[in-house]
């Protein structure tokens, strides 16, 4: 079944891959963007999560994501909110450890959902282990917006879950669902007490409008 | 001058009720509002009207005896439902002791109102007709206000129809703190009205579906053709339903 996508936010430690030039990226501890000419990764997509997501610019990036049992979650808000997915991508030589991947760009996506069809095929066979994956190539695609690329991935084998894939990495949504009021508790809303002073007495003389 | 689609079928304003009507049941706010017909007002407005009644005079006079808020209330539930055939009548006005009681003790530590059914008046951004209301309790000091509701059972929140009457209270007031007291004869709590901006869109929304609607004829009968009333819902009474069956055939 393809992946829930169209078409976290920027976490801390991110790969991101850039459309227009056809490169991945990750930031450094200064936060700059380094490039990264080949990647060989694992891409944890048993865990990958879809949802809404936004990224403007100069702004955190936005995400309301699915439900965990597997609906979609409605469309949030706002102008710009494009289906997406956020996945954890693991390599100690080449990204430091794990970082997370995230977008909604088509061809990005399109990609992803390609490279979840093959793991889906694979997964029966290779219970218990995850995928290891290389950047094969990227393919320019020319349309109305100019020449953007799409990048291919292929699972090269399968291994083991690496120590750090076995904690589950929490990923949360940020933007409020539609109609939604994140004060309310679940199964009902909080009472409030009174104000804490109590004003003064009114001047019995004033009159009220009652 | 052209008038609006509002006054074109004799509303000069609109009120959180209404709003809240029309989102419940379009065809039964035509029966109300378009061909004035209303259904009598049953016995648990009434509790509602007396218990306020006898709550504010315990709010105002601070050291009046809550036996004699009761006792206030009582008195002005069995002027309102003397002619009342209601076989609930009864059972309804044994809960006021209860209600009074219970909205005093949640109410008294907010200190005495600034104001009782203070009007307010709202203009809704695209909406040409004010919304108007009428706030229970101001309290001026604490920059909030307070709505009392009673019911038989206590909500576990307050529900759209309350969020949007007190966006309206919230608009009108500067963007005021609003808060609504639900009292049973039983229990009492106190909600606050959270994001308010989100539901005066709500509200908002209602107020220009409305408008279009009414836009689209000046006939209240054409504009009835586009609806379909359901008799199931609780709001029909005997004379609206009355009303409906002419009106829309079934």
């Amino acid at each position: 079944m393809p992946l829930n996508i169209g078409s976290s936010g920027e976490a801390a430690n991110y790969l991101k891959f850039n459309a227009k030039s056809g490169r991945l990226a990750i930031n450094d501890a200064e936060g700059d963007q380094i490039e990264i000419a080949n990647l060989t990764a694992i891409f944890d997509l048993e865990r990958i999560v879809t949802g809404w997501l936004r990224f403007r610019e100069g702004q955190a990036p936005e995400r309301l994501l699915d439900h965990p049992n597997g609906g979609s979650a409605p469309r949030p808000e706002g102008e710009g909110f494009k289906r997406g997915f956020v996945l954890q991508v693991y390599s100690r030589n080449a990204l430091g450890g794990v970082r997370e991947m995230s977008g909604n760009s088509l061809h990005l996506c399109n990609a992803v959902n390609a490279l979840y069809a093959d793991w889906e095929a694979g997964r029966d066979e290779h219970r218990g282990q995850v995928p290891v994956v290389v950047l094969d190539s990227v393919q320019p695609m020319k349309d109305r917006y100019g020449t953007n690329y799409r990048p291919v991935f292929r699972i090269t084998k399968w291994v083991e879950r690496p120590a750090d894939l076995v904690e589950v990495v929490a990923v949360e949504s940020n933007v409020q669902a539609p109609g939604a009021r994140t004060s309310a508790p679940s199964g009902g809303q909080k009472p409030v007490a009174p104000p804490s002073q109590s004003p003064p007495q009114a001047d019995p003389m004033m009159s009220s409008e009652f | 001058m052209t008038a609006n689609p509002f006054e074109r079928h004799g509303l000069a304003h609109l009120s959180a009720s209404q709003l809240n009507l029309y989102r419940a049941s379009p065809a039964l706010w035509v029966v109300e509002y378009l061909l004035k017909v209303r259904g009598s007002v049953g016995v648990a407005a009434h509790c509602g009207t007396s218990v306020e009644a006898g709550v504010a005079a315990g709010l105002l006079d601070p050291a009046m005896a809550v036996e004699d808020c009761t006792a206030m209330a009582q008195k002005r539930y069995r002027e309102l439902t003397l002619l009342s055939g209601d076989a609930k009548r009864d059972d309804k006005g044994a809960e006021i002791p209860g209600m009074v009681g219970h909205a005093l003790e949640a109410l008294r530590p907010y200190g005495v109102p600034s104001a009782t059914q203070q009007r307010i008046e709202v203009h809704l951004d695209g909406v040409a007709v004010p919304v108007i209301g009428f706030k229970d309790f101001s309290f001026d000091a604490h920059g909030l206000d307070v709505d009392l509701k009673t019911s038989a059972r206590l909500p576990s929140q307050m529900s759209q129809e309350h969020r949007v009457q007190g966006a309206i209270y919230f608009s009108a007031s500067g963007n005021r703190e609003q808060r609504f007291c639900y009292a049973t004869k039983a229990k009492c709590t106190v909600y606050r009205l959270e994001e308010p901006h989100e539901a005066l869109a709500q509200a908002r929304r209602i107020a220009l579906a409305m408008s279009r609607l009414l836009a689209l004829s000046a006939d209240a009968a054409e504009i009835a053709g586009l609806l379909v009333p359901d008799y199931s819902q609780f709001r029909w009474s005997a004379e609206t339903r009355a009303a409906g069956r002419d009106l829309y055939g079934i």
